[in-house]
């Protein structure tokens, strides 16, 4: 019986690396077996889905963080091959129009708040608890607006300037996939942590 | 008594139980058990989650035991642990008088 259960946890856990609670759970059950029987020791124990479940919550800030980060590093990497393989701009100075300048000013804000909202969901990511919780919610909110405003910009700055390479949309497109997929996971691993 | 009433004050209960010495997850459990005379009854494998989130946060320390037949996972207090304990039971205290002071005169 303890063997099955210790097989049914393992695959409850997915992903996680299980070698130390698995073996913390053989030597609790057969601890407790031995005062009560297998039995009795697995029930109190616990279902298996219950004691994966706070297992999965934290691997599931594991793949959020890696995926904000990766949505705050992107911008970053690709900025040097945008500036340089966009052809120079109709309008006298460096001052674009307003409408594409306010929209410039926006993405930028909305990215500088998405890194602070990193840099605390980092200071804070070993305690976890809700301020983590809270920096990564912002940081993700903040990458999704930053991606769809940037992708608007692109295509109106693409009209504006003759010449603009059509394939610089996609630099947007894979920041707004990346922005998605934060958003998704960030608000996954919310919900598992309140399970 | 309810696991939801419980899970809050986890923490403070499995840093209480390895103030007597240190410990493997069953050993706590059983420390739990005597010391509530049984009042406290919740799945005993979610203490592994939060034992190893005290660890993480510098709280505990643990090592694998030897010449046994199979491994066993000893978690004893660390200075920060005892610390937090400290705190962590004022706030109950503290709490606790509070709650009786409301209810102290309810039917």
């Amino acid at each position: 019986m303890i063997e099955d259960y210790l097989r049914q946890l393992r695959r409850a856990l997915g992903f996680w690396p299980k070698a130390r609670l698995l073996a913390e759970t053989e030597d609790h059950l057969r601890s407790a077996a031995t005062d009560v029987g297998e039995e009795e020791a697995i029930r109190r124990f616990g279902a298996p889905a219950e004691i994966a479940r706070s297992f999965r919550a934290r691997l599931g800030w594991l793949y959020a963080g890696v995926a904000l980060a990766g949505a705050l590093a992107f911008p970053v990497l690709s900025y040097p091959i945008v500036e340089n393989s966009l052809p120079p701009a109709p309008w006298p100075g460096d001052r674009p129009p307003d409408y594409l300048h306010w929209q410039q000013d926006k993405v930028a804000q909305l990215f500088l708040l998405g890194v602070a909202a990193g840099l605390v969901a980092a200071a804070t990511w070993r305690r976890g608890g809700r301020i983590r919780m809270a920096a990564c919610v912002v940081a993700a909110l903040a990458l999704v607006g930053m991606a769809a405003l940037g992708a608007v910009l692109s295509v109106q700055w693409a009209d504006a300037v003759p010449g603009t390479p059509a394939w610089l949309s996609s630099v947007w497109l894979g920041q707004c996939l990346l922005a998605v997929l934060a958003a998704v996971l960030t608000g996954r691993a919310a919900l598992l942590s309140r399970a | 008594m309810k696991r939801e009433a419980i899970r809050g004050h986890l923490d403070l209960l499995l840093l209480s139980a390895l103030d007597l010495g240190p410990g493997h997850g069953y050993a706590l459990i059983e420390r739990l058990r005597d010391r509530s005379a049984g009042t406290f009854d919740f799945p005993e494998g979610t203490i592994y989650p939060a034992l190893h989130r005290l660890e993480r946060a510098g709280l505990l320390t643990s090592r694998w035991s030897t010449g046994r037949a199979r491994r066993r996972r000893v978690y004893s207090l660390r200075r920060k642990g005892r610390a937090a304990l400290k705190e962590q039971l004022q706030e109950w205290r503290l709490f606790a008088r509070a709650v009786e002071r409301v209810v102290g005169n309810a039917a």
